[in-house]
Order: C-alpha cells, then structure tokens, then sequence
C-alpha cells in the first residue's frame, strides 16, 4: 500500500534563497546550527558536488518545512574481509554508506504531521528505487544533548555505536557528539 | 587591515573513526544481515510511517 505523502520535493537551487531566510529549525544551539547549515552552506556544499541538498514544502508552496542532505561514502571495517570477499589488494575494507549531515523540520512543524519520518523515508525509498550501487548503511551524527534528535534517529532504525567529542559550535567547549548507523540489509527478528 | 571576517563552516561528518569506533561499527555490521532484507526493512518503516499518521487522525477527530 502506498503511503499518502504530504510533502512535496525539490532540490535546492538559487532560486530558494528567500524561502531558506525564512527557515529555522529552533532555539537550542543544536537547532542554530541546522537552520545555519541550511542557509548559508548547503547550496554551496551542493555546487561542489559535496553533498545534495532536498527541501520539501506543502504541495504547490515554496516554504520549506523540513530539508535533508546527503552525501555517499564508506565507513571503515577493517573485519569486513572476513564477511565478505574482497581482493587480495584491497588492504582497508570499507562499507558503501550514506552520510546524513542534516535533517531539519522547521520549528511549527516539530511535533506534528511525521514530517521527518516521512522525509527520511522518501530517501530510504528513492535508494531502494534505484539500486543502481550497493548502499548498505546510513550514517548521522547527533549532538548527545539533543535528545529529541536522538530519539527520532533509534526511532528510524538506527543503532548508536560510537560516542566522540567534538566542540560545541557556539562555545567550542567540548561535547558529546553520538554516531549511529541504520543498517539497510539488516535482517529483523 | 582586513576587518572581514569569514563565517565559520558548519560541522560536517569528519568520518575518522578510531578503533573503538570501528569496533562499535562492526558488531552492528556483524548482525544478521542480507541485501533482501532491505525491501523488507523499507515496507517496515512505510507501514509506520501510515501507523503514526493514521494515529495523529484519530487523535485529531476525538
């Protein structure tokens, strides 16, 4: 059964400067740092082929009521050779991965309507899709503090394996920063 | 003198794992695991998804 989507898509572009001053994601520092992503780093990030940038907004809108960017990757398992089979020349396994480096919903809509589950679900849906390369994992990072942030990503599936420190990025006081991964071929009991 | 001064980038995945994040990593990686499992995994997140709007109109028509 298809999902009745509320959310309407589209790369970022240029032409959506205006609606991106209008964004933000909150008051908590962790939120500055999203609504600041989105408005001052994702479109040139994008240029550069770094990362690719989606906003969503009601159908037939421009405002944007949650956004998500994506870059592929790999993240490291030098154990990986003993589950898979590798060459012989291949001296670092890696795990083909897509990195999440922000999910914003703007502030009115945090609570209400789904509309992060939905856009991570559309990303799960467009690899699905398209299979066109082997993508095994999603990778985050969240803030330790943001508790809401943290529940929402177990809630998708993902399992937090690493704890690091990194500087808060207002006070560049050290902070806790969790690292998860969903894993997309994982077989649930 | 220059009194500009340039923004500071936003935090990006560094992705430079040590070997406690490595080791963290893999017993996710160790599950049980098969590349058929994802369109299992993704009609999993689409049926909750439709549960917890199907919730929120219910809870709205109350």
């Amino acid at each position: 059964m298809a999902v009745s989507y509320q959310l309407e898509p589209r790369l970022l572009t240029q032409e959506d400067q205006p609606w991106l001053d209008r964004f933000a994601v909150g008051e908590e520092w962790w939120s500055h740092e999203i609504t600041d992503f989105l408005r001052n780093q994702a479109l040139e990030d994008a240029q550069q082929g770094l990362s690719s940038t989606t906003l969503f907004s009601f159908p037939g809108l421009k405002d944007v009521i949650g956004f998500i960017t994506a870059a592929s990757a790999s993240l490291p398992s030098p154990q990986l050779a003993g589950v898979v089979t590798l060459p012989a020349t291949f001296t670092a396994a890696r795990v083909p991965a897509v990195v999440i480096p922000y999910l914003g919903i703007a502030r009115p809509y945090r609570r209400v309507g789904h509309f992060g589950q939905e856009i991570h679900f559309r990303l799960l849906e467009a690899l699905d899709a398209a299979p066109w390369a082997a993508v095994r994992l999603l990778y985050v990072e969240c803030w330790a503090a943001n508790d809401g942030g943290n529940a929402f990503w177990q809630k998708m599936g993902y399992v937090r394996f690493s704890q690091i420190v990194r500087d808060h990025p207002e006070t560049g006081e050290p902070e806790y920063l969790n690292r998860l991964v969903y894993d997309r071929f994982a077989i649930q009991p | 003198m220059d009194t500009m001064t340039a923004r500071k980038r936003s935090r990006l995945p560094d992705l430079d794992f040590d070997e406690k994040d490595i080791a963290g990593l893999q017993e996710v990686l160790n599950r049980p695991h098969h590349p058929s499992a994802a369109s299992d995994n993704l009609g999993r997140q689409r049926r909750a998804l439709q549960e917890a709007r199907q919730r929120e109109a219910e809870a709205e028509e109350k």
